[in-house]
């Protein structure tokens, strides 16, 4: 594997122009400037959610009441990252779905079926499905995917969307020293389960 | 090579490094031996490039259409006027309907030949005279409690007049469905209540004693009326109505 290009365009969603003073006025009540807000960044949270969750349906509805909450709590909000901060409600939201669903946290999600694009929803379209870099996208989230729940959803929250391990033992309620175990052992197993598509990498 | 560098670190440890974990770059030993060892440095290496791609996976789009904001609340209306009127309806037409209600079946006779007001007069000047007279000694029981009179009068009275102390319709019940019976308790009545006359005849008497039931329709209806007339004045008028 050789190191990323880091001159590659952004394949996420940057900060809204004049960000702030939108966030400003959203808390104030301005339902157009949350709407603008969500917008913007309904696809980071969607695909937070994805990749937490594996299913769109399950998905679409943690990121929908990741919404909800964000509105009923924007006055909260108390500077920092918009992002982050919708981030981490998202995660909070996808995680309390997981519990709903009594899933054990060992269990892997099922394997994506024959030919069946890596992605598990068709319609989540990759915005790079494009670009070169599109199938080393689509395998990275085919690896998660196998990974054991536990594990996943401490590698997304913290090398997907760069939670420290606070803020993901924060969202999963688990203590520090899980938190980390659970990553370490989860980016021990993606290398393993990626051994054999080291070209992905390169380029 | 040192012992240190031979004896490979757990690989926790060397996930822990990748990810630039504190206590990880802090340890010295597991420093020395990534840097002498080439196995565990390329270990390293690839879960540094693992973080990096993962770090940049984009963003996806929603599989259906996301409602980016919740429901709007149902607006509240200004205190206006009419929004009062409209609100004085319900309770005045319930009030309306009740009062129709209770008049109409207490003066079409639904209640018994005598309406529940008059038993209850009769009940509360008769009650210590009539036990008075069964017992020969004053009550002071029955006129505390206004029980039947009917109930204190006679045995057979008593028998079949048990729980209706302070009840008017199942007193006026009885009385319509067996005037037989209630002959007698309204004769003992008839003889506790001097004074009283018990010899109205029917037409006056009736419209007498239904009187209150009369009144409390009619009370019904008017309300019934003014509520109708409130709703229709609060209802704003619908100019973009074409009328079609």
């Amino acid at each position: 594997m050789s190191d990323p290009d880091p001159s590659r365009p952004a394949t996420r969603t940057g900060p809204l122009a004049e960000e702030a003073a939108v966030v400003a006025a959203a808390a104030r009540g301005d339902r157009s400037a949350f709407t603008q807000l969500m917008e913007h960044y309904q696809g980071a949270c969607y695909g937070l959610a994805w990749r937490l969750l594996g299913d769109p349906d399950l998905a679409a509805d943690a990121t929908q009441d990741a919404f909800i909450h964000a509105y009923d709590h924007i006055r909260a909000y108390r500077g920092g990252v918009f992002r982050s901060w919708l981030l981490r409600i998202t995660a909070n939201a996808s995680y309390d779905i997981l519990r709903r669903l009594q899933r054990r946290p060992t269990t892997a999600l099922p394997e994506p079926e024959e030919g069946e694009a890596d992605i598990a929803d068709p319609r989540a379209v990759n915005p790079v499905a494009e670009s070169a870099r599109a199938e080393l996208y689509r395998a990275l989230d085919a690896a998660l995917r196998l990974l054991p729940e536990d594990q996943r959803v401490a590698v997304v929250l913290c090398d997907v969307y760069g939670m420290d391990y606070h803020e993901v033992a924060e969202s999963i309620q688990a203590p520090i020293g899980t938190v980390k175990s659970r990553i370490h052992r989860g980016r021990l197993r993606l290398r393993v389960l990626l051994a054999d598509q080291r070209e992905l990498f390169e380029g | 090579m040192s012992m240190t560098t031979r004896a490979h670190p757990d690989p926790e440890r060397l996930a822990a490094l990748a990810g630039a974990d504190p206590d990880a770059i802090s340890d010295r030993e597991l420093i020395a031996h990534v840097a002498e060892c080439p196995a565990c440095d390329g270990q390293v290496r690839d879960l540094r490039v693992l973080r990096a791609a993962l770090a940049e996976l984009p963003d996806l789009v929603p599989s259906r259409p996301l409602r980016l904001l919740p429901p709007v609340p149902e607006p509240t209306e200004p205190a206006g006027w009419r929004t009062g009127l409209r609100r004085a309806f319900a309770p005045l037409a319930v009030a309306g309907m009740v009062l129709l209600l209770v008049g109409g079946v207490g003066a079409t006779g639904a209640l018994g030949p005598a309406d529940a007001g008059s038993l209850f007069q009769r009940i509360q000047f008769s009650a210590p005279a009539a036990m008075e007279a069964a017992t020969g000694q004053p009550d002071e029981t029955a006129a505390a409690v206004g029980m039947a009179p009917d109930a204190l009068a006679s045995p057979e009275g008593s028998r079949e007049q048990t729980g209706a102390i302070a009840t008017d319709a199942p007193r006026a019940a009885d009385e319509s469905a067996a005037p037989e019976e209630s002959a007698a308790p309204d004769e003992s009545l008839a003889e506790v209540t001097a004074g009283q006359d018990t010899s109205r005849d029917g037409g006056l008497a009736m419209v007498e004693d239904r009187a209150g039931w009369i009144l409390a329709a009619l009370a019904g209806v008017g309300l019934l009326a003014l509520a109708l007339v409130l709703r229709r004045s609060a209802v704003p008028i619908d100019r973009g109505s074409s009328g079609r």
